[in-house]
């Protein structure tokens, strides 16, 4: 369910951007996606994605960076266009 | 001595400032994370003279990689004067947080926003005055590329040295934030174009791939289709040298000092000089390469693959600097945090074929085969280089494990500046005189000693201590197809692969197209090829050794990164010999 399966970073398709709400890695990664700009409140683009599986290719404000689909997964999403009313028919 | 330390994050130009500053002749490219030494230079700043120490690019100053350790101890135990802050002027957002670590060291700062070109072509807008103000420090706005703002640095450092000592005000990172933000006004739609553009292209999901191989290949075939004259045309001044010059200037000289300066030592060092021009651009090109930033792409290209391999994307563009020299590629690894994926990337880096070996590769490819089989023949041994880095990969990925979490910096592409290209080409001459002078004249000595005594011997002969050597070797290296001339060549060729022609020079008493000849009435072609296929495997280098052994501080992983390419050699070429005589016959 929508509240059970956060979006998350490499579920984001191509060319869509949202913002980061939650970064689950330990804090010496952290300080690394910190210092590469990725954080919490920042907008995240996907730019593209490598072939096979490849890492994503990302904007954050002016800066771009490579990241495997392994530690994107660990970057939670803010979802402004998931449903998530609880009238919504899916829920 | 006063100290500067420049210091900022990876990529941000500190050594391309340092080489503008000081004159010096630091590697600079379009990478993160490319110094991993600690430089330094003098640099007269008004009336007296100042090191600067160019540091390692780092993300943060409480990190625990590699190259920031390096940094933090050196901070604390030799705190300089001065610490001149470089930053990425466009990048700011995310660099600004490192400055607010640093100011709160309390050492005098100053602040260089570099990438002023950069900035100005996103529209980025900075109030130098303001942000002065506000972060109570000198600031100055450059562009190290082109030189632009650079005469204002010296005088400001003068001024600091002249003032009071004066210590970064403590700002919290909010007040830093606070005041970057208040000065510096970016576009809402900041990004590079022409890099957009050339990603798209360059990135793109089908044609990305075979693309990168084919500017790989372009530039190999750019370095034969110019290299190639320019090395033949050095070969013949070279030899015009000897006869013209150097043989009536020690005509009245003993013979056996004679023998030892004109079929020793110079016969060694001319033959490895011709190739210096071929060197030089080999290395001009994958310079340009890597000042473009397109070997951030080749990460982002093969990571899917190399992952199969328990490597990454850094790991590959590691082995492709390897292709140029091993021993950089291998100080390179520090990026990787992961200690298993660091020790399997070194293990594979020495099978990188390395410009030295290209050198023999090259020299005897051209003395057997025919100019259509030859770039076949070269094309092979590189195959065969990334073939045993990924079969090596394979069996050691379980004992070396990648723990790393996987993300780089895509920087802009930047294209190099003519200062920029000389610089490369000029490094690569004083690294070839360097090595000549060390290892190559040493090596060359001895081998023409070994071949030419005991007195009286033909040298290179079975009676001489050569080949008393060679033949003792024979159990091992006949069944390869190695002589045992070539197995002397072979053992020298440990020290640096340079030696190997050489001493084939020396061992055979010739040079230019005199040695060529001789080889090819020596040995056959599949006893050249199984030569180069052991040149290619067996441990590269001292210098090689060396490198890993001061990066692992491990005399048992220095042991493996010898032994095992030793064994892979040995039984790759027994291989390939029995079976290329077998269908040969």
């Amino acid at each position: 369910m929508a509240i059970d399966h956060p979006l998350t970073l490499e579920k984001l398709p191509p060319g869509e951007s949202a913002s980061i709400m939650a970064i689950n890695v330990d804090s010496e990664l952290k300080k690394r996606f910190f210092a590469l700009g990725l954080k919490e409140g920042v907008h995240v683009r996907v730019l593209r994605r490598g072939q096979f599986g490849g890492p994503l290719h990302l904007r954050v404000g002016t800066s771009e960076l490579i990241l495997r689909v392994q530690e994107a997964s660990c970057i939670c999403l803010a979802t402004p266009f998931v449903a998530t009313h609880p009238t919504s028919p899916s829920l | 001595m006063k100290r500067v330390a420049l210091l900022g994050m990876p990529n941000t130009g500190k050594s391309t400032l340092f080489n503008r500053l000081t004159g010096a002749h630091a590697k600079v490219g379009n990478w993160p994370g490319l110094t991993v030494e600690l430089l330094n230079a003098r640099l007269i700043v008004g009336d007296q003279v100042v090191r600067m120490v160019d540091l390692p690019g780092i993300y943060d100053l409480n990190g625990y990689s590699d190259d920031e350790r390096v940094v933090t101890t050196f901070l604390n135990t030799q705190a300089p004067d001065l610490i001149v802050f470089v930053l990425n002027t466009s990048q700011y957002e995310r660099q600004m947080h490192l400055l607010s670590q640093v100011m709160a060291k309390g050492i005098p700062m100053m602040l260089v926003l570099n990438m002023v070109d950069e900035a100005s072509a996103m529209g980025i807008d900075v109030d130098v005055q303001a942000l002065s103000q506000q972060l109570k420090l000198p600031v100055h706005f450059v562009s190290a590329k082109y030189g632009q703002g650079i005469e204002r640095l010296q005088p400001a450092m003068r001024e600091v040295f002249h003032g009071p000592v004066a210590c970064p005000a403590s700002l919290s990172p909010s007040e830093v934030e606070a005041a970057f933000h208040a000065a510096i006004n970016v576009p809402a739609q900041a990004s590079h174009a022409l890099t957009e553009r050339l990603d798209q292209v360059l990135l793109h999901p089908v044609f990305g791939l075979p693309i990168f191989f084919g500017v790989m290949l372009l530039l190999f075939q750019g370095v034969f289709a110019i290299g190639k004259p320019l090395q033949d045309a050095a070969t013949w001044v070279l030899a015009a040298f000897r006869t013209e010059a150097l043989e009536p200037l020690l005509a009245h000289t003993p013979l056996l000092l004679q023998g030892l300066l004109l079929d020793g030592v110079y016969n060694g060092l001319s033959t490895v000089a011709s190739f210096v021009p071929l060197i030089v651009l080999f290395f001009l090109f994958m310079g340009i390469v890597e000042d473009t930033g397109y070997l951030s792409r080749a990460a982002f290209l093969m990571d899917a693959l190399m992952a199969k391999f328990g490597l990454d994307g850094r790991s590959f563009v590691m082995l492709l600097m390897g292709f140029g020299c091993n021993v950089p590629a291998l100080m390179g690894t520090r990026v990787i945090r992961s200690k298993g994926l660091r020790y399997l990337t070194m293990l594979i880096i020495p099978f990188s074929l390395c410009s030295a070996r290209m050198q023999v590769f090259v020299f005897l490819i051209a003395a057997l085969f025919t100019p259509e089989e030859a770039p076949w023949v070269l094309f092979s041994l590189y195959v065969m280089s990334i073939a045993m880095s990924i079969v090596t990969s394979l069996i050691f990925k379980r004992q070396y494990v990648n723990q790393d979490a996987f993300v780089l910096e895509m920087p802009p592409y930047r294209f190099p500046t003519v200062r920029q290209m000389v610089l490369t080409g000029w490094q690569e001459i004083r690294h070839f005189l360097n090595r000549a002078t060390r290892f190559i004249v040493l090596g060359v000595v001895a081998i023409w000693v070994l071949t030419n005594l005991p007195l009286g011997v033909q040298p290179g002969s079975a009676a001489s201590w050569a080949g008393h050597l060679g033949d003792w070797l024979q159990p091992v290296f006949a069944p390869l197809g190695i002589n045992p001339e070539l197995t002397i060549a072979l053992l020298f060729g440990f020290i640096a692969k340079e030696i190997v022609i050489g001493s084939l020079a020396v061992i055979y008493g010739q040079e230019g197209a005199a040695l060529v000849h001789t080889i090819t009435q020596h040995i056959t072609w599949v006893q050249a090829y199984s030569f180069m296929l052991f040149v290619l495997i067996y441990t590269p280098c001292v210098s090689t050794i060396a490198t890993i052994r001061k990066e692992t501080k491990s005399l048992a992983f220095t042991a493996l990164s010898v032994v095992w390419p030793l064994g892979v050699a040995w039984v790759v070429t027994w291989v390939f010999y029995q079976v290329a005589t077998w269908a040969v016959a």
